[in-house]
């Protein structure tokens, strides 16, 4: 356990800057989407005013009502996935820097006294702090965000209506229910799992048998919708409509088994 | 006893690295693996420490198989850059029970090294001389080393060649690799030969120099150049 605890340190001091980077670029990009939204939003109410020499409130009528904030926050959707794309990155990064940078890391690692799945936790738990913490970074932002909204548009241009009316990604991170923490933290466990097996069995093998492995993991995901899918319709038409929480039982189960073989792999295989 | 028994190691199908490589290293010896670029040295000590897998043999000291009695100097930077020594030191500690920093503090005032100094500000002598630090401050018997010397500079290859006859070798036995035979000739006890994955010669220097006359360097023209 202390030791679990003293590498996670050691990742977490190691991805600092990296990570600072990414959340500044995360809430930069917000704050200019957002003001960009708000300034196209402003303009073109002007705009309309002017030309068509209407009152403000006709040329917000005109203009199809006051903006909401989710349309003012019509971005952050994108942002937010480009977010968990740069935390697949990093779930590569995290492991390669330690054979591919200036220092060679991996050999102080793998010399450590003690089982080396703890090199393995450490790495898994340094992922998912850092999705929490972005999970934290954006329910604080998305408040300020609406802040922002309401201080800067009149009265007239914005709408009050309840902070629920997000998006589907903004409702994941807005969320007051742990459970749904646990879901986001459940299923970056996932994702994390499989990009993890795919560099592990890379810098095991390092040739054709890695990409088949990853290739065979694919393909088990795949056929598993498949088989599934026919399989509960081909029983009832009710049972099809658990298709995906079939589904979902099926990854879990899948994710164990990945757990399992990454733990046996860098315990027996992996190399520098 | 350090032995290592038939170990073999292919990387794909065609090329075999290392074939049946046996030897044993004795308390209080220094060993030397020679042999010329790509002969698979590193190979071996790699497979010894478990860094690589191996597809056959054994390798056992006193007997069994865990490795936690040798410490390893390998020929590149393992710490993190942003670290300073006295925090490269801080992370020894936390981690290796058999951490001994009073080595330590004696080894870094020999070498002239500082907790202060950044990992990344280091010479690649001071570096090496970190590593040697690093590997003798942990009390282990046996300590491999992968090119201790090389790329450095002479009067830094003499300072680092001096710890081999220093008070630090008591009851340690050495295993290294090196090309820079001639800094370290005077201490070696025993060197193996290694020819396309194999031992193929085992040599006492003692034998060497006194019924042969000969160098170990004159003894390695011969192996390598027939």
């Amino acid at each position: 356990m202390k030791r679990w605890l003293l590498l996670t340190n050691e990742e977490l001091k190691r991805s600092t800057k990296l990570l600072v980077l990414l959340i500044s670029g995360l809430i930069v990009a917000e704050i200019a989407s957002l003001l960009y939204q708000i300034y196209d939003y402003q303009h073109s109410v002007e705009a309309t005013m002017r030309i068509e020499q209407i009152s403000e409130l006709d040329a917000i009528e005109q203009g199809g009502g006051a903006l909401t904030f989710a349309q003012a926050t019509n971005f952050y959707d994108s942002i937010i996935v480009l977010a968990m794309g740069m935390i697949v990155l990093f779930a590569f990064w995290i492991w390669y820097r330690d054979w591919m940078g200036e220092t060679k890391y991996i050999y102080r690692l793998l010399l450590l006294p003690g089982s080396r799945r703890a090199i393995f936790a450490s790495k898994m738990a340094t992922l998912l702090l850092v999705v929490a913490s972005l999970i934290g970074i954006q329910w604080v932002f998305l408040l300020l965000s609406r802040t922002l909204y309401l201080w800067l548009l009149p009265d007239a241009q914005q709408v009050t209506a309840s902070i629920n009316e997000y998006s589907f990604y903004m409702k994941l991170f807005y969320t007051m229910y742990p459970s749904d923490i646990l879901f986001i933290l459940l299923m970056t466990f996932i994702v994390i799992s499989f990009v993890f097996m795919t560099v592990l069995l890379e810098r095991s093998f390092r040739k054709s048998k890695a990409f088949l492995l990853v290739g065979l993991t694919g393909i088990a995901l795949i056929a598993g919708w498949i088989v599934i899918g026919v399989t509960l319709s081909a029983i009832s038409n009710d049972l099809s409509q658990l298709h995906m929480q079939f589904y979902l039982g099926y990854v879990v189960l899948l994710t164990l088994y990945v757990s399992y073989k990454n733990l046996r792999l860098v315990q027996t295989r992996l190399s520098v | 006893m350090l032995e290592v028994k038939g170990l073999q190691k292919r990387y794909g199908r065609k090329k075999h690295v290392l074939r049946d490589v046996t030897f044993s290293v004795g308390l209080n010896e220094v060993t030397c693996l020679i042999g010329l670029n790509g002969e698979g040295k590193s190979t071996i000590l790699k497979a010894i420490l478990g860094l690589i897998p191996v597809d056959a043999g054994t390798v056992t000291v006193d007997g069994k198989t865990s490795r936690d009695q040798i410490a390893f100097v390998p020929d590149l930077q393992t710490m993190p850059s942003y670290m300073t020594i006295g925090q490269a030191l801080a992370y020894m500690a936390d981690h290796y029970p058999d951490w001994n920093p009073e080595t330590a503090e004696r080894l870094l005032q020999t070498f002239q090294l500082f907790t202060t100094d950044k990992m990344a500000n280091l010479s690649k002598g001071n570096k090496a001389k970190f590593n040697l630090v690093l590997g003798f401050a942990l009390d282990r018997p046996y300590i491999l080393l992968d090119e201790p010397l090389a790329g450095i500079d002479l009067f830094m290859k003499e300072q680092i060649a001096w710890i081999f006859s220093s008070e630090f070798m008591e009851g340690r036995s050495i295993l290294m690799t090196t090309h820079e035979i001639a800094e370290v000739e005077q201490v070696i006890d025993r060197v193996l030969f290694l020819r396309d994955g194999q031992i193929v010669e085992v040599k006492e220097t003692d034998e060497l120099r006194g019924r042969h006359h000969q160098s170990v360097q004159d003894r390695m023209r011969e192996v390598y150049q027939g």
